[in-house]
């Protein structure tokens, strides 16, 4: 399941995390980043990702 | 009187390589400094020799043993599997291990500790490694040229005999290369391998997937087929390598070992490229790093912060060495997992995050979950002791 998360300080959303269990992988918006790459494709497989708190 | 012949005797091309008996140069015959630099052929692939990193495993940043599949022991290598239960480990070699003698002191080890049922259609599991494309282009390689050859070589061991396949694929144009090697059963064989170029593959000069190889202990019938093994063709995802004859999934406490892998310029296995630990961690961390571990220690420091607000921690952590991409970050959340100290005290909370403005030399760490301090107050930030299972680590890899 993944969640985008907000950064408290610059109140923007660049991070998007995986959540397992009590593990959180937090997953910057970055083209080249493996765990992005992986994020977009499941994306495009149809799912939709949990809005920032 | 006794005449010697002198060299001076000698006509020019007057002794050819035909005239000269086996072995009738040894090296007693050669005087010291005799050969030099200039006189080893260009093709002699001198210094640093490895393209691949941790090819002995003897680096193991996120854990020695693990029953999950992806990046989970030697750095750098990954298990890919459907089907069976299994337990990769980072396996001490000992002194009956035939690597063993040749320096090498781990394996990567694949241990099916359940077939559960057998598959033969879907099962499939690989142990892979991805060099990166900028890695291959400038490894001096000159890959499009048939006559350019890289070497593949690795010790191997399986306790199931039989024909096993290593399979390469180049992503940029999706090219693929097999070829195959034969084990008898719970016997270390040193398997070595040359590939010719082809003017099809494409490397760019950037830090993404270049060649990844696929160590394959079995393919299930829907990846296989009849196959054209050791020449580069495009990558067919029905007829990814030749049929397995055995599956060594299906046969339970079942093991599969590699260690010694090497890939090198040229048409050569030479010995392998022994690197110190120290040196083998630095390029590992490029693509993961542990900042702490509460398996290793429960209290481990993680860096220096300040309080941005009363609820709001922010920490900036300089990466010891600059990682393939900006890295995810990752941790485990829970009740009192970490700890930050400041003006005396420590403020217990219960997460960390990934700031937003990180880059793959420094990241940021923020923490807002039951947060609570003085602003502004400076802080050093660690696991809170509390749970072996907080951890805080950055991941880069392919």
């Amino acid at each position: 399941m993944y969640k985008l998360y907000k950064d408290p300080i610059t109140n923007t959303v660049n991070v998007v995390m995986k959540i397992n269990g009590n593990e959180r992988t937090y997953i910057p918006f970055d083209e080249n980043n493996s765990d992005y790459q992986e994020y977009l494709k499941w994306v495009a497989e149809g799912n939709t990702v949990e809005e920032a708190d | 009187m006794t005449t010697k012949l002198r060299a001076a005797s000698f006509q020019d091309n007057a002794v050819t390589t035909a005239k000269i008996a086996a072995d009738a140069i040894t090296n007693a015959k050669i005087a010291d400094d005799a050969v030099q630099t200039e006189n080893v052929a260009s093709t002699v692939n001198l210094g640093r020799r490895n393209i691949m990193i941790n090819g002995d495993m003897q680096v193991a940043q996120r854990g020695t043993s693990s029953t999950s599949t992806g990046f989970v022991t030697c750095d750098r290598f990954k298990t890919n599997k459907s089907g069976p239960d299994i337990t990769t480990t980072q396996h001490a070699l000992s002194t009956s291990d035939t690597p063993y003698s040749s320096g090498l002191r781990n394996s990567y080890q694949i241990h099916i500790t359940d077939p559960q049922t057998p598959n033969a259609a879907v099962d499939y599991a690989e142990i892979a490694y991805t060099v990166e494309s900028q890695d291959m282009a400038q490894s001096g390689w000159d890959y499009t040229s048939a006559s350019s050859k890289i070497t593949l070589s690795f010790w191997v061991l399986s306790t199931v005999a039989g024909t096993y396949t290593v399979l390469l694929r180049n992503s940029d144009p999706n090219y693929a290369y097999t070829f195959n090697y034969t084990v008898s059963a719970d016997t270390w064989k040193k398997v070595t391998h040359t590939i010719s170029g082809n003017s099809n593959l494409v490397f760019n000069t950037d830090n993404g997937s270049g060649l990844a190889m696929f160590f394959t202990l079995y393919y299930g019938t829907n990846y296989t087929g009849t196959a054209t093994n050791e020449t580069w063709a495009a990558f067919d995802s029905n007829v990814q390598v030749g049929d397995y004859a055995q599956n060594i999934l299906a046969t339970d406490e079942a093991k599969f070992e590699i260690t010694g892998v090497q890939l090198e310029v040229g048409s050569e296995a030479t010995s392998f490229e022994h690197r110190s630990f120290g040196e083998e961690l630095n390029l590992c961390r490029r693509y993961f790093t542990v900042l702490a571990d509460g398996s290793e220690k429960i209290n481990a420091s993680i860096c220096p912060g300040a309080y941005y607000t009363a609820n709001i921690l922010f920490h900036s952590v300089v990466l010891p060495v600059e990682m393939r991409t900006a890295p995810s970050m990752i941790t485990t959340n829970g009740t009192n997992y970490y700890q930050s100290f400041s003006n005396g005290s420590g403020d217990h909370h219960d997460a960390i995050a990934l700031g937003s403005a990180g880059t793959n030399r420094v990241v940021e760490i923020v923490a807002e979950t039951n947060v609570a301090a003085t602003a502004g107050h400076a802080t050093f930030t660690r696991l809170g002791g509390t749970n072996a299972s907080a951890k805080c680590m950055l991941d880069a890899e392919l």
